[in-house]
């Protein structure tokens, strides 16, 4: 289980987003995060991955403080998927997953037979046996993305962390990408985290939802989220409406 | 060794024996040593920096080691001090590189971000460049004769004791390496990413910038700047054999590098005849075409 404990998130000593008392993920959930650009969704999970942008309060990982963690212990635990693409674009989408096998292997990065049958799952699950020479340099958005994707389930942590993993994709691998994340998360009793712009979606598909409104944070279920007609409140437009989870544009021609 | 270069046959003579073990052999293996470490040195810092233009001077080791040896040529007649030993030039050129070292190195300390710290080496950098450039003004052309010699660099200053200096300092540099291979190859996918895998980032830095220091430095220090390798073989090494995994881009790069610098310096001694041109101008002139047709060839140039 992973406990925020009276978190404070944001920059410097400016507070984005802060929640009182515990906020805490089980295992075998599937969460996504809403809210507005700019209301610290990427800054949260960014507090709960590294501690970076964390001002105030406590991260506990199994009852363990994140800190009294060593950086290996962490990595077997948290895995990440990240907006930010600064890697080499010279690395193919093999080299890259056996990259991602680090926390396992040994001071040099010797892989074992069980890192290769990992690997070899993970590129039969996402589509990517056809990819696995390609250099990351010459895909699309779209396949780069289900590459960052399989690279977390290849760290193979109790928890993924991950910033718009939709981003990028056509809306039908939108939908097949996220159901497949969410069965993964049941039948292996992981836990993904992710934020997230594709409302809808995750109204139909998680498990629970954090919203971030107006520098709180809200920690619900499903059910619970959707009842309480918090959509309306956090994206606020005439030309937007939510009812039960679906969103509906209203253009007046 | 002797049997290896035919001398145990007693009618050859006491020159060719010195000519082959006193300045041949300690050029050459200088040569392999130099090519080997420079492109070591460039490796390090295009992966830390994640930029394809790094190279091993580019947290301005060479620099200090000119402004040393400047300071010393050009500097020393002001204070009343006659001509300038070539010992004495290699001494202001350790001094140099190794107070920049110890700069970058506390300055490290402090700057959290890799790429500020590539900005801080340039500024350094220039810096001496700017003292270098005030100093040159006001010297004779005798003395700016000197300090340009030195710039072009050279191979065959070098002794026996010093060699050992370097080799030792070579496989020192190569057991720090074989430590961090693994966390660079994690570099690869970005500093966060590497992070969220487990790998100490402000270690790996350290262990890089000091194994930059040894190499970079110790050459310079006797080579004088030997341009191009640095920057120029991991490159070809990259476009050679297409993969970016340390483990086999090291053994490359060094083979490659060592390859490179012992055919350049061949190059420079103009076979048959009596001149011998600067290493730096043979480096560049064979070094950036062979780049420029890879480039055409392979047309793309990653890192």
């Amino acid at each position: 289980m992973i406990r925020l404990e009276n978190i404070q998130v944001g920059y410097g000593h400016c507070v984005v987003a802060a929640f009182d008392g515990d906020l805490a993920f089980a295992k075998a959930k599937f969460i996504s995060i809403i809210g507005t650009n700019g209301s610290g969704k990427s800054t949260l999970l960014r507090a709960m991955a590294s501690g970076q942008h964390l001002i105030n309060g406590n991260v506990f990982i199994e009852n363990k403080n994140w800190n009294d963690y060593t950086a290996v212990e962490r990595s077997k635990f948290i895995s990440v998927v990240l907006t930010e693409r600064s890697f080499s674009h010279f690395l193919s989408v093999r080299e890259l997953l056996e990259l991602s096998r680090a926390p396992y292997t040994n001071y040099i990065g010797k892989l074992a037979a069980e890192d290769h049958e990992v690997i070899n799952e993970a590129l039969e699950s996402f589509d990517l046996k056809q990819l696995e020479n390609r250099k990351a340099g010459t895909l699309s958005d779209g396949q780069l993305q289900r590459v960052l994707i399989a690279r977390a389930i290849v760290q193979d942590t109790e928890y993924i962390l991950m910033d718009e993993p939709t981003s990028h994709l056509d809306i039908n691998h939108k939908a097949d990408l996220l159901l497949q994340l969410r069965d993964y998360c049941h039948e292996h009793g992981k836990t993904i985290i992710y934020a997230t712009h594709e409302i809808q979606l995750a109204m139909s598909l998680c498990d629970e939802i954090v919203s971030i409104h107006k520098g709180s944070i809200a920690h619900e279920t499903i059910s619970d989220f959707v009842k309480s007609n918090k959509l309306q409140e956090i994206f606020p437009s005439k030309h937007v409406a939510f009812e039960n989870g679906i969103v509906q544009f209203k253009f007046d021609s | 060794m002797d049997a290896l270069f035919g001398l145990e046959n007693p009618q050859t003579g006491k020159t060719v024996r010195y000519i082959i073990t006193e300045l041949r052999l300690p050029r050459a293996i200088m040569a392999i040593l130099t090519g080997a470490g420079l492109a070591i040195a460039g490796l390090l810092m295009q992966t830390l920096f994640r930029n394809p233009l790094a190279g091993p001077f580019v947290l301005g080791i060479s620099s200090g080691a000119g402004l040393g040896v400047a300071l010393v040529i050009m500097g020393a007649t002001a204070l009343g001090i006659g001509a300038i030993s070539g010992f004495g030039i290699i001494t202001a050129s350790v001094v140099g590189s190794l107070v920049v070292l110890l700069l970058i190195i506390l300055m490290s300390l402090r700057i959290k971000d890799t790429m500020g710290l590539l900005i801080v080496g340039l500024m350094v950098g220039s810096l001496s460049s700017a003292v270098v450039g005030i100093l040159s003004y006001f010297s004779s052309s005798e003395q700016l004769k000197r300090y340009v010699f030195w710039s072009m660099g050279s191979l065959g200053n070098i002794n026996w004791a010093d060699l050992w200096i370097i080799i030792l300092l070579f496989f020192l540099a190569l057991i720090l390496l074989i430590w961090i291979i693994k966390p660079l190859n994690a570099l690869l996918l970005g500093e966060s990413y590497a992070l969220s895998l487990g790998i100490n980032i402000k270690k790996t830095r350290w262990i890089i910038i000091i194994i930059t220091s040894i190499l970079a430095g110790s050459i310079t220090a006797y080579a004088g700047p030997i341009a191009f390798i640095g920057l120029a073989v991991p490159h070809l090494s990259r476009l050679i054999l297409p993969t970016v995994n340390h483990k086999i881009l090291i053994p490359t790069v060094v083979l490659l590098g060592a390859t490179l610098l012992l055919f350049c310096d061949l190059v420079s001694q103009l076979p048959f005849s009596n001149y011998s041109l600067p290493i730096n101008a043979v480096t560049s002139l064979l070094g950036a075409p062979l780049i420029i047709w890879l480039i055409m060839r392979k047309r793309n140039l990653h890192f």
